[in-house]
């Protein structure tokens, strides 16, 4: 089993108001697949109730950054109390989304994910002796790297969201 | 060799609960299916107290070497009010009425590929000795790497992608649209 290292751990946005789901998504599909991670969705939830809808999603997009290191931004989205909508603006109808936005980010490093230095027990210590000592500097500018992108992924997500904020005030 | 995204971890999970086109999914199932040549056998088809259990597996062969698995499963069942999960009701969507299903749907889309897979007309060649088996381990782990990395299980996954973002669509979810 590979080890994981949580570079950043519960980046929180939450949200209530006006949007689009279907929007929502592909910005952050779009940003993942410009930064070249691969996608991955493991679940998607989406229940619909007598007055409101519930949608939840986990992703996990990943990259392999060499053969000993994988940056993976794990993502929980879930979106409360939503309402479908239609707004009309410039003498146009959107159809929208209404309701409570809770994302959930956390940006993990994988290293040895192909699990060939867990066993034996000689092969792990020497995988601790190597990621603490020798390939710790390494480690780190991918930390940074990935650092980086879940802040940008975050700040994407809040722009669009905010859009919509002052775009129909 | 076989490779089973499952066992990996990737595999899609979609779990969906309300109306939709029953009848639109099966004819779109077999139609992703036959685009992309992957022959296919339905495995299970359950229908009992308004449940319906459904496995299909689809398989390709990319070429003499390598065989592409897909395997979907889909449960279907009642939320406990209203009519039982197979009967069509009447609903106007958009002003057009349709008759759709009502129900829980939990959806498995998962995939794998073989290596070495065994002929029709005979057994698989690689396994027959010890040299044969330590030979395709060679093979695979140093000469074609490579191409199973890349022509193999990338062009798979993506596939499974763009099917399950084909039920997704199909399902009427909200979350659809990917640029993968």
């Amino acid at each position: 089993m590979a080890e994981y290292n949580f570079v950043l751990k519960n980046q929180n946005i939450e949200y209530e108001g006006l949007f689009i789901v279907r929007d929502l998504y592909q910005v952050i599909n779009k940003f993942l697949k410009d930064k070249g991670y691969d996608w991955k969705e493991p679940k998607h939830h989406e229940y619909i109730g007598d007055n409101s809808k519930y949608v939840e999603l986990q992703l996990e997009p990943w990259k392999k950054v060499s053969d000993y290191v994988e940056l993976v931004l794990r993502t929980n989205i879930k979106i409360y109390n939503m309402k479908d909508v239609v707004i009309e603006k410039d003498g146009r109808k959107l159809n929208m989304q209404k309701g409570k936005i809770v994302i959930r980010l956390d940006a993990i490093l994988k290293t040895d994910y192909e699990g060939k230095w867990e066993e034996p027990p000689i092969k792990y210590f020497l995988r601790a002796l190597f990621d603490k000592f020798i390939y710790k500097r390494y480690t780190n500018n991918f930390a940074n790297q990935l650092k980086q992108d879940a802040h940008e992924l975050v700040s994407n997500i809040k722009s669009y969201l905010n859009l919509y904020n002052y775009k129909l005030n | 060799m076989k490779v089973d995204f499952k066992k990996a971890g990737y595999y899609e999970l979609i779990n969906f609960s309300g109306y939709f086109d029953l009848e639109k999914l099966y004819h779109f199932i077999y139609k992703w299916f036959s685009l992309n040549k992957y022959r296919y056998n339905e495995k299970k088809y359950k229908q009992k107290k308004g449940e319906v259990e459904w496995e299909i597996e689809a398989f390709k062969k990319v070429d003499e070497y390598a065989k592409f698995n897909i395997k979907f499963e889909l449960h279907l069942y009642g939320d406990g009010n209203g009519p039982t999960p197979i009967e069509p009701v009447d609903v106007v969507v958009n002003g057009k009425k349709m008759k759709l299903v009502k129900g829980r749907v939990h959806i498995t889309i998962s995939g794998s590929f073989e290596t070495g897979y065994s002929d029709m007309f005979g057994s698989n060649k690689w396994n027959k000795t010890y040299i044969n088996r330590w030979l395709q381990n060679f093979f695979e782990k140093v000469v074609l790497k490579q191409d199973i990395d890349i022509k193999y299980t990338d062009k798979l996954y993506y596939e499974v992608l763009d099917f399950y973002e084909g039920v997704k669509k199909t399902l009427g979810m909200y979350a659809t649209g990917s640029f993968y």
